[in-house]
């Protein structure tokens, strides 16, 4: 873990509720660095969809301090035309539901609304979208309404489309869900590509099958929204009484480190 | 795990209901959103043919067809009319638009509609005028109130004309709108839109809508084919209207939520209140040769109903 370096992210005591009385994350602290790909874990209803939109500025918490990219994010602070622009780009968000985040009429408009809310220009938008299509193999797709693609090309393209404004910090909600076994085996290839570009991947999920390969840091939400643990992913599989404590695992589940790792 | 003995073997089979309730919202709310999703796919399908007015920037589509429904509105008469139409036959023919296809959608439905508008107007007891068919002869004057009628009911002439040549404008008129919009793909057709000075934010509104139908109509679909699946044939006509009613309230909770999705997702992606977006139109030569073409043919025709007289 590179910590000689200043945090991406940072936050301290962070707390969220909807409903006063209710929270959904209890006093959260924590450090994100640049380039330590970070799973946070936690069993359905743990908050894990919350803390990432709070570490992408699309919730605030109810209390606590968050920082990022060493400024203090606030509500205010986003509402700084500067500040929101450069935050924009550098953070990328795919969500869980991918009907909600492919609004566009075309998937051709879809990767071009990002570039163009960043203000680049028509050709470069162009480019961007010709290559990311290319590279995500969507090219076919390009002139087809969303509602015409499968779930895993709705993935496909709700990636390309937060991949065009070429985020460095990449947020994934629940990124498998709903994907068939040969898509997902893409997905993490492909995350992994990205992380060896040097972005910083952070993932929510319940899939453990996925967690060792893609993160080399694993936070544990428990379900009453703290964090139960913090460590490399064979720190946390290792102990498989805190897996069942935080009701990730059954009893009788058969779980072993190293079983996402089968295709060599 | 204990299962309850119940369900540890298969219950015995419930009485079946004497007949089956002919009012089944949930079958024909089914039927209608299989048919809304073949329309819709069948018009897109239609939109992707390399046919004549797929080919034309959608910008001179707009004016073309724009110069010619103002045309056809302002023709009094019927060859002149139905001139129009052959033309558009053609063009829709030119289109790879099924003639039958077009036919079946308008005059179906047109002629019902606009008829029942017009039809007082073909009787001399609301438009007096010269007699084409008697249709009874009272004894007398009839006298209903401060209103008073003459002896004989009859269609008159200048009724059956009129009515006839406002249910050919409205049913040409009609063929002209579908044909616009069969031949181009709904965001292109709110593009050319924006050409003509209709805000941006409004077709963004509009397209996202229409994206969002498909989105709700899949729900939807879900639902009642969830209800359909438990469904024995013993649900009365008011279980299924309240089933209905809590859908339609379901759906209003579920699109306001996915709005919210939307939202957030639009400014995860750094939306501001701006849209922007990339245009793409480029106008060729064949374009300006059809605006040029359907400007000249509008004006030709409007010219020969002036020659015409009447």
């Amino acid at each position: 873990m590179s910590k000689q370096t200043a945090p991406l992210f940072q936050l301290a005591d962070v707390s969220y509720a909807y409903i006063p009385g209710h929270p959904v994350l209890s006093d959260i602290n924590l450090q994100l660095y640049p380039a330590q790909n970070l799973v946070i874990l936690g069993a359905n209803g743990s908050g894990k969809s919350t803390l990432l939109k709070i570490l992408a500025g699309l919730v605030h918490p109810t209390s606590g301090q968050i920082s990022a990219f060493g400024q203090e994010l606030t509500e205010k602070k986003l509402q700084d035309p500067a500040f929101l622009s450069e935050f924009r780009q550098r953070v990328g968000f795919i969500f869980q539901n991918s009907d909600a985040q492919l609004f566009s009429a075309t998937v051709r408009d879809e990767l071009a609304f990002a570039p163009l809310q960043l203000g680049l220009s028509a050709e470069q938008v162009e480019q961007r979208i010709i290559e990311t299509a290319d590279l995500l193999g969507i090219t076919p797709l390009l002139d087809r309404p969303p509602y015409k693609l499968s779930g895993g090309e709705k993935k496909k393209v709700a990636l390309a489309c937060v991949l065009t404004a070429n985020p460095e910090v990449l947020f994934l909600d629940e990124p498998t869900n709903g994907l068939d076994p040969r898509t997902q085996f893409w997905l993490v290839e492909f995350l992994a590509s990205l992380q060896n570009a040097g972005k910083t991947i952070i993932t929510a999920t319940h899939d453990l099958s996925i967690v060792e390969e893609i993160a080399q840091r694993v936070i544990v939400l428990r379900e009453n929204h703290t964090v139960a643990a913090d460590g490399t992913p064979f720190e946390i599989f290792s102990d498989r009484e805190l897996l069942l404590d935080v009701n990730l695992i059954h009893e009788r589940s058969h779980f072993h480190i190293g079983g996402a790792k089968n295709h060599g | 795990m204990d299962l309850p003995l119940w369900l540890q073997k298969n219950s015995p089979l419930a009485p079946s209901p004497s007949k089956l309730k002919q009012s089944n919202f949930i079958q024909k709310t089914l039927k209608g959103i299989i048919d809304f999703v073949r329309e819709s796919v069948y018009s897109e399908e239609i939109a992707l043919r390399s046919g004549f007015l797929q080919s034309i920037d959608p910008r001179v589509k707009l004016v073309a067809i724009f110069s010619l429904l103002i045309t056809v509105n302002l023709l009094r008469h019927l060859p002149l009319l139905w001139s129009v139409y052959l033309v558009i036959l053609v063009v829709a023919w030119l289109s790879k638009v099924p003639a039958l296809f077009l036919i079946q959608r308008v005059w179906f439905v047109v002629p019902l509609f606009t008829g029942i508008m017009v039809l007082p107007s073909l009787f001399n007891w609301v438009r007096p005028g010269d007699p084409l068919w008697n249709l009874w002869t009272f004894s007398a004057p009839l006298h209903v109130g401060p209103l008073h009628f003459p002896r004989e009911l009859m269609i008159t002439y200048q009724g059956f004309w009129g009515a006839l040549l406002l249910i050919s404008r409205v049913g040409i008129s009609v063929t002209l709108a579908v044909l616009l919009t069969v031949t181009t793909r709904w965001n292109h057709l709110l593009r050319a839109l924006r050409t003509f000075f209709v805000p941006k934010i409004f077709i963004v509104t509009l397209e996202m809508t229409y994206r969002y139908i498909f989105v709700l109509i899949t729900l939807l679909e879900d639902m009642f084919l969830a209800r359909k699946a438990r469904d024995a044939g013993h649900s009365s006509g008011a279980e299924q209207r309240r089933f209905v009613g809590s859908s339609i309230a379901h759906l209003f909770g579920k699109s306001l939520q996915m709005s919210e999705e939307v939202y957030t997702s639009m400014i995860a992606r750094g939306y501001t209140g701006e849209i922007y977006t990339l245009q793409r139109f480029q106008l060729r030569w064949t374009d300006v040769f059809s605006i040029a073409v359907s400007l000249m043919l509008s004006l030709s025709f409007y010219a020969a109903d002036k020659v015409l007289g009447g």
